[in-house]
């Protein structure tokens, strides 16, 4: 089989590095180029992965099979929209779109010039997730009854924070990990969203504060924690935490306590945590490009992506009114 | 010399019993329980007398104070009962299981002049202090979400938190942290709350949005397996810093087999715990008639927003409080 040709269409989102570095350990497919907006962070990607740098997104598009979008959120669906007219497959940062009908019209493209989409979850993949996925199908806990989750990190800044950029704040950013992730671990769709929300920690023109209640049409009530409330001095990044109430036991995850601890000399009283532990994003990439490999759906679905932020858009919704709404499908 | 009549020789009825011992001031002198078995340990360990009812002991004995440690819908009577006598009273948490319920107690002690406390533990341990001491000091800057989380297995020492139904780890357990977080953080303005499982072995998950604007999440569970030890956490996350509590990651002292079982209270390994400390606030307040930092007031304070979760968690709908006053 001739190598897959796989482009990275831009680094606006951090996540990119992440996926460059898991793309560059593998044999099975080549580098062809990226795509910036910006002439400084391209080139400067473009020389640490000695990769090329095209000056136009359709360029790329045309020399690859597949391609990884990063781009600011506003800008996902009409990347992705050019990708899927081009018949090339399609790994998308999340939120899926920052607009449901956009969402549809996407996965309906995908669908019609059969291009795979797979949403960026890689929370998904991790290992100890799917451990207890594994231990929740085989009924070590019984059935879930309730959920407290968070997702919570340091504040990005930069066009996260600008609404029109990003499509909302801290709500949107975090909601869709974890409700990705429960959708898959309980079979169910998300009912109804009750959220809180504030700009409380920092001087920022979107929420950095937010908090939501959730009914699954199957009965589980949960609640997510999504703040951009880690100080910078904390010694992660981001956590994602999980405890999974069930009818026979419970089942408690905290992803990244899997680390050692590292002091230094730098006078600063604090520590890092080394995270040792499998590296989701590399199974993320992995499985984007098994699915391209095989001909085959991959695990998480742009159907996924959409379905989660149909669930951060009711949070938005929630806000306003006060009260909890029903989740729109789009 | 405070001379305490102790209402209740269970679980807490032998935690307080025990706290006592450390606290100048005051002795227990007569001790109430329908069962003798139960309250002799605590007679043995203070010469105290014994009496089957409240009202036996409030005719006869010779105490200035009450401490009530029984079931919740045991409180209003045994509190009612002992003001009208004069007695002081310390009555364990919730105050109540109703507003009217509190407000008859509240009413009966301001009535008779006597000092009434109510057994919000959290404001005496030393643990919590430090945590609402670094927020008060500004180290965590703007407060904007606190969580805190309060599970466990149903309690196996008495059968009565059955009783409570549904309701039972909003109103027995979750009030804990709504009496603490309403001191830290001021009145609470909306409350939001669903709560999942089999009668009162339920887990139930709470919204709290402050006057303040900040945004709580208060868990509470008596959902986790038997045997399963009590977590209790707390975060604070504001614009300066992060401050975070773990019990169950807090082991000064850790004891590999031996033949002691572990209490249902844990005994902190410190001089005085909060038991002893809060004792020691309710014999200072009788003495010098200072109201208590967790009065009936504050106390019905913390209840209302305990009904106000039940209430969404029976509507569905998120509970707008009214304005506290002052």
């Amino acid at each position: 089989m001739s190598k897959l040709r796989i482009g990275i269409l831009s680094f606006a989102h951090l996540h990119a590095y992440k996926y460059a570095e898991a793309l560059l350990k593998r044999d099975d497919i080549e580098l062809v180029g990226l795509f910036d907006e910006e002439d400084q962070r391209g080139n400067e990607a473009a020389a640490q992965y000695g990769i090329a740098r095209m000056t136009q997104a359709e360029a790329l598009i045309e020399q690859a099979d597949g391609i990884v979008i990063c781009s600011e959120s506003r800008l996902h669906y009409s990347y992705a929209a050019a990708a899927a007219e081009a018949g090339v497959h399609i790994l998308l940062e999340k939120p899926l779109t920052t607009d449901g009908a956009d969402g549809r019209r996407l996965i309906e493209t995908c669908k019609n010039k059969h291009v795979l989409l797979q949403t960026a979850f890689p929370v998904r993949l991790n290992t100890s997730i799917e451990r207890a996925r594994q231990q929740v199908e085989a009924g070590v806990i019984g059935d879930i009854i309730a959920v407290s989750a968070t997702n919570r990190s340091k504040m990005p800044g930069g066009w996260f924070v600008d609404e029109a950029r990003s499509g909302g704040g801290s709500v949107l950013d975090h909601t869709v990990h974890v409700t990705d992730v429960l959708r898959w671990m309980l079979r169910s769709e998300v009912a109804t969203v009750y959220a809180e929300a504030g700009t409380m920690l920092h001087d920022i023109p979107v929420e950095d504060c937010g908090l939501l209640s959730m009914t699954f049409e199957n009965g589980v009530v949960a609640t997510l924690d999504t703040s951009w409330s880690r100080p910078r001095s904390f010694p992660v990044w981001s956590d994602v935490t999980l405890k999974l109430i069930g009818t026979a036991g419970a089942l408690h995850v905290d992803i990244y306590n899997q680390s050692g601890n590292l002091w230094t000399n730098d006078g600063s009283l604090t520590h890092e945590r080394i995270y040792w532990g499998d590296v989701a994003n590399e199974a993320l990439v992995g499985e984007f490009i098994a699915s391209i490999q095989q001909q085959r759906t991959p695990c998480i679905t742009g159907e996924d992506g959409l379905r989660a932020a149909e669930v951060a858009w009711a949070a938005y919704d929630s806000i306003r009114l006060g009260q909890p709404v029903a989740v729109i499908h789009y | 010399m405070l001379r305490i009549g102790l209402i209740g020789a269970g679980v807490m009825g032998i935690t307080h019993s025990d706290a006592y011992h450390q606290v100048a001031g005051a002795r227990i002198t007569a001790v109430c329980s329908r069962t003798r078995e139960k309250a002799q340990p605590i007679m043995d360990g203070w010469g105290a007398a014994y009496y089957a009812s409240v009202d036996e002991m409030l005719n006869a004995a010779d105490i200035d104070a009450v401490d009530i440690c029984l079931p919740t819908d045991l409180h209003r009577e045994a509190v009612v009962k002992s003001a009208a006598k004069g007695k002081h009273v310390l009555c364990e948490k919730p105050i109540a299981a109703t507003e009217a319920d509190a407000e008859a107690m509240i009413r009966a002690c301001r009535q008779a002049g006597v000092t009434f406390m109510v057994g919000h533990v959290n404001r005496f341990n030393p643990e919590w202090g430090m945590a609402r001491s670094q927020l008060l000091a500004g180290r965590l800057g703007t407060p904007g979400t606190v969580r805190t989380a309060r599970n466990g297995s149903m309690p196996g020492w008495s059968t009565w938190f059955h009783d409570y139904g549904e309701t039972g780890t909003l109103l027995d357990m979750a009030i804990h942290d709504f009496d603490y977080l309403r001191w830290c953080f001021g009145p609470v303005r909306r409350v939001f709350s669903r709560s999942a499982g089999s009668g009162a072995a339920s887990h139930s998950l709470t919204m709290l949005r402050f006057a303040s604007g900040v945004i709580g999440h208060v868990e509470a569970s008596w959902a986790y397996p038997a045997g399963t030890p009590l977590m209790v956490t707390l975060e604070i996350a504001g614009s300066g810093g992060v401050l975070s509590l773990d019990r169950n990651q807090s082991h000064p002292l850790v004891v590999f087999g031996g033949n002691t079982e572990s209490p249902p209270i844990a005994n902190i390994p410190l001089k005085k715990n909060q038991f002893v400390r809060q004792l020691e606030h309710f014999v200072h307040c009788a003495n010098c008639g200072a109201t208590p930092l967790t009065s009936g007031e504050e106390a019905l304070a913390a209840l209302r927003i305990s009904l106000a979760a039940i209430e969404s968690v029976r509507s569905g709908k998120a509970i707008v409080l009214e304005e506290e006053a002052g």
